[in-house]
């Protein structure tokens, strides 16, 4: 059937009518709505479709003329009223309601006060997003992997060109203000700055500096490759000057790997230069680390929390090193199983074990103690399982302790285990509850062993104030029998300890 | 040497789960929908890094800033032959790329028999094919000339057409006359009445909006009619009813000033009132004259044209000059259509019109005209996010076009290549619906969107 219905003084956009038009004529039993204004060309539509009566020839340009072909009286009376719903309909959303912006130059201008950003895009495609965001005078924390190093060196320059920070690649961690970027810890406020190439690196200085009491300015990350030559230290040299400037700020903590000589060398000088109290740490390279007048050089995390804080030993917990297992293990437990969820941390025990114990890595320092992926060692073994090979389509041991607990039931269960040593890093960015899982793993690989299994010794990398809370996270870890130590340090010097015991 | 920044704000790119960690210490933050640039490809991602430089970025701002210092004042009204330099007795102008004849699409081929039989030149198909093929009668594209059509954008030699001078550089650039609805060439149809109308255009419209011109002195200024227009619910592409008012509130006195009688007078105002279309002829023109104006600045990477006949479309880059990119027109699948019709019946996108685009307006101020909101999706709200979509990809915006029904969120303006191809957001075009094959003209409305090939093949070729 097919009928016309005129609506008097009903004047709507004809685009507008359109689309009333085909929505309406979706309805079941509908072939076709055609709601038009009556001008005159319109009422011949209406009358070539045989439709024209006295209503409709007395149309006007201001009257709406409302055909419905259907296949009966009632699925035209439901046309009609759709017609009738989508004339009264509010359009919906508020002139003011957008999505997320789709760029980087939208976002900044939508963000009142926007200082930074934030990657944790793809690296090969970070670069035109970076250098927009440079462009838009933010501070760049480059979170991404895979950015090349001319990349790097190229995004670095711009950036220094415009006296912003570009934190990263590949270092996940810093503190600006006190705010956690990424993964880092929420540590009280104070008079220490932080600058350093790796994320838990920063992490752990960090959080020792709150355990000593100290506080932290800022931590700032520029990624594991600045000092070396073809990066040239441009953003270590950026960090340092920014925090000399930094009324907050009166003492300075650098971490990092070794860098090229003359590159290292110039930072200190520029730190040694600057107001600020320097405490420079070289993982595996202080002994060669030039030597600058007015910069302490240490060769640990613990170290460098100790050196700025003024202390002189770990004399937090240094007791518990003295590690009484409370049994014996039988000659044929004699190894060492780390299993690391970071990896600066998992480099800080290798370089305590050496000249100690043989310690198999997948991030050895020594050439001939490297093991390849997946990394099982047979003897004494630490493995970073946050290397890039554990990571490719996997999320990191931080986020996600499946692949850790799978390696910890596996070494449980190994007769020729004594102790296996684990860090658990807290903080934004890192999971809920690792602790949990540590113990859930611990409880699976203990199930119907005879003798409980290796001893299980921790460090928990974090602070009261992050969301998993230290204290919490630290207990449900003795509960289950782990030994817990308040530095990473403490914890290796321990297990070395346990492992020399007859 | 600058601090820290005093505060922190952040813009969070990938990873949403940082946002929340964010908001959870109280930190301002807003999370991009991020996808990678360039549809990831390598070579346009390595291009565009080349292109990242603040030389380009001034050279897009000395652009956009010739764009905006435009003031095209509608002069006069000639003969295409007379108003035209280049535009030879024998020759007719078609919107679009370079095109063969049996490469057109259907409509404007119609159109193209439309005007020649207007002129007097063939009775119908097979004598056009024949003297086509002679070179009696030649084809060619109206940006060649500095000329611009909307749709079909056919101009013969004797059609009258608007005179448009960009008053502080002096170019100028010229289109006919619009004809309004139904059957006409603009849309690629055409009957017996069609060929009256147009020589009515010719004999009796043009010599007298030409007379009605003598009286407005320097001219008339399109873009204060535009920037009145965009506040009233036009955003000059697809609605321009408001402007047709305002155009018609300064043409009714000049040419009661003229010697023409009561009954022309009445047949022209009759004419221009009756098509809420009659004002677009001047914004074309405006328009091109203010693109052009800004056409070859070295360096440039912001788009100075647009232009599609219906089977492909072409870009011109302000920084490669005598240079147009092309690729296929877009299909109109996004398109609202007539009943009985649907995107399977529609000729590609097509017209010069898109220079409205080029310089900022129609779908890019697509929220001044609340009223073909549905392009969009239907509410205001979709209209504005298609307008900040828009400013993402352009180099400026221009407060003079700054639509009140977006709560006066200045118009974005001056299209940038490498931002179209970084981001893979095309221009919005509005534009009509020709059908592909009937000859029964417009059967429908709505937006296209730019092909972005065409800017991709720009940005590589693109001198760096």
């Amino acid at each position: 059937m097919l009928q016309v219905t005129v609506k008097r003084n009903q004047y709507q956009d004809s685009v507008r009518l359109m689309a009333i038009s085909r929505e309406a004529g979706s309805l079941p039993g509908v072939k076709k709505v055609l709601a038009l204004l009556g001008t005159e060309s319109n009422k011949h539509v209406v009358g070539s479709l045989g439709l024209v009566d006295r209503d409709v020839e007395q149309a006007t340009p201001n009257d709406l003329l409302v055909c419905v072909e259907a296949s009966d009286p009632a699925a035209a009376g439901v046309a009609l009223e759709r017609v009738d719903a989508l004339l009264r309909k509010d359009s919906g959303a508020g002139v003011g309601e957008i999505g997320n912006p789709a760029s980087v130059e939208e976002a900044s201008s939508r963000l009142a006060g926007a200082s930074l950003a934030l990657f944790s895009v793809p690296g090969p495609f970070a670069k035109l997003d970076v250098v927009a965001a440079l462009e838009q005078g933010l501070d760049v924390m480059l979170f991404s992997d895979n950015v090349s190093i001319e990349d790097e060196r190229f995004l670095k320059t711009l950036a220094a060109s415009k006296g912003l920070l570009l934190m990263g690649p590949d270092c996940g961690t810093a503190i600006i203000h006190g705010v956690a970027l990424a993964f880092a810890n929420v540590v009280r406020r104070g008079d220490i700055g932080v600058v350093g190439a790796s994320g838990t690196g920063i992490q752990e200085v960090t959080c020792l500096v709150e355990r000593m009491g100290g506080g932290i300015s800022h931590a700032i990350g520029v990624g594991g490759r600045d000092l070396k030559k073809r990066v040239g230290g441009i953003m270590m040299s950026l960090a340092i000057q920014k925090l000399a400037l930094d009324p907050m700020t009166r003492r300075l903590v650098i971490v990092s790997k070794p860098g090229d000589p003359e590159v290292v060398r110039r930072v200190l000088e520029e730190a040694a230069a600057t107001r600020l109290e320097v405490v420079a740490c070289f993982l595996g390279g202080a002994e060669a680390a030039p030597k600058v007048p007015g910069v302490g050089i240490v060769d640990s995390l613990e170290g460098a929390a100790l050196a700025v804080m003024g202390r002189e030993e770990a004399e937090h917990g240094g007791r518990e090193e003295a590690v009484s297992s409370g049994r014996a293990f039988p000659p044929s437990r004699r190894y060492l199983r780390g299993l690391y969820s970071g990896g600066t941390l998992c480099y800080e025990a290798l370089l305590l074990a050496e000249g100690r114990l043989a310690v198999e890595s997948n991030i050895a320092p020594r050439k001939d103690l490297c093991i390849p992926h997946p990394a099982r060692g047979r003897a004494h073994c630490c493995v970073d399982l946050g290397d890039d090979e554990f990571t490719v389509g996997r999320p990191h041991p931080m986020i996600d302790s499946t692949l850790r607990k799978e390696r910890i039931v596996e070494d449980v269960r190994d007769p020729s285990v004594r102790v296996i040593l684990l860090d658990v890093v807290l903080g934004y960015g890192a999971s809920a509850n690792p602790a949990g899982d540590i113990v859930d793993a611990l409880a699976e690989g203990r199930a119907g062993l005879a003798d409980d299994g290796p001893m299980v010794i921790a460090h928990v990398c974090g602070t009261e104030g992050d969301p998993q809370v230290l204290g919490l996270q630290e207990a449900k870890l003795r509960e289950a029998g782990v030994r817990v130590f308040p530095s990473n340090a403490a914890a290796v010097r321990a297990a070395l300890t346990a492992l020399e015991a007859a | 040497m600058k601090g820290l920044a005093q505060g922190v704000a952040v813009v969070n790119v990938g990873l949403e789960g940082f946002a929340r960690d964010l908001r959870a210490q109280n930190v301002p933050v807003i999370q991009v929908d991020w996808k990678p640039p360039a549809g990831g490809v390598p070579a346009l991602i390595d291009r565009l890094a080349a292109l990242q430089r603040s030389e380009v970025d001034e050279a897009n701002a000395a652009t956009v800033k010739r764009m905006m210092d435009s003031r095209p004042l509608w002069r006069d009204v000639e003969r295409a032959i007379d108003a035209i330099p280049g535009l030879e007795p024998d020759t007719i102008l078609h919107s679009g790329p370079p095109i063969a004849f049996e490469e057109m699409c259907d409509p404007q081929q119609r159109a193209v028999e439309g005007a020649a039989v207007f002129e007097g030149w063939v009775s119908g198909r097979e004598e056009l094919e024949r003297k086509l093929k002679e070179k009696a009668i030649l084809l060619r594209p109206n940006y060649s000339l500095g000329s611009v059509g909307a749709m079909c954008g056919v101009i013969s030699p004797s059609m009258p057409v608007v005179v448009t001078e960009n008053q502080p550089f002096g170019n100028r650039s010229w289109t006919t006359f619009n004809e309004g609805k139904g059957n006409v060439i603009w849309m690629g149809a055409y009957d017996r009445a069609t060929i009256e109308r147009l020589r009515w255009m010719r004999d009796v419209l043009g010599p007298t909006l030409k007379k009605a011109l003598r009286f407005a002195g320097e001219g008339i200024d399109i873009f204060q009619i535009v920037a009145e227009g965009i506040q009233m619910g036009d955003e000059v592409h697809a609605r321009s009813a408001a402007c047709t008012l305002l155009l018609q509130r300064k043409l009714t006195p000049l040419l009661l000033q003229t010697d023409a009688d009561k009954r022309t007078i009445q047949d022209v105002l009759g004419f221009l009132a009756g098509n809420n279309h009659s004002f677009l002829s001047l914004t074309l023109t405006a328009c091109k004259v203010a693109a052009d104006a800004a056409h070859g600045i070295p360096g440039s990477t912001v788009v100075t044209a647009m232009s599609r006949n219906g089977v492909d479309f072409a870009v011109r880059v302000g920084g490669a000059p005598d240079r147009w990119f092309v690729a296929p027109t877009a299909p109109m699948d996004e398109a609202i259509y007539y009943s009985g019709y649907t995107a399977a019946d529609a000729a590609g996108d097509i017209g010069d019109s898109a220079i409205v685009e080029t310089v900022g307006l129609g779908g890019l101020v697509i929220g001044a005209a609340p009223g073909i909101s549905s392009f969009v999706g239907g509410s205001v709200a979709h209209a504005r996010k298609a307008m900040v979509a828009m400013r993402a990809i352009c180099v400026a915006s221009n407060p003079k076009f700054s639509p009140s029904a977006m709560d006066f969120m200045p118009g974005p303006i001056g299209i940038d290549v490498r931002k179209v191809v970084r981001t893979g957001v095309a221009p919005i075009i509005d534009t009509g619906v020709l059908h592909k094959a009937s000859g029964v003209g417009q059967i429908g409305t709505g937006i296209a969107r730019a092909p972005i090939e065409a800017f991709r093949r720009a940005l590589l070729a693109f001198p760096t």
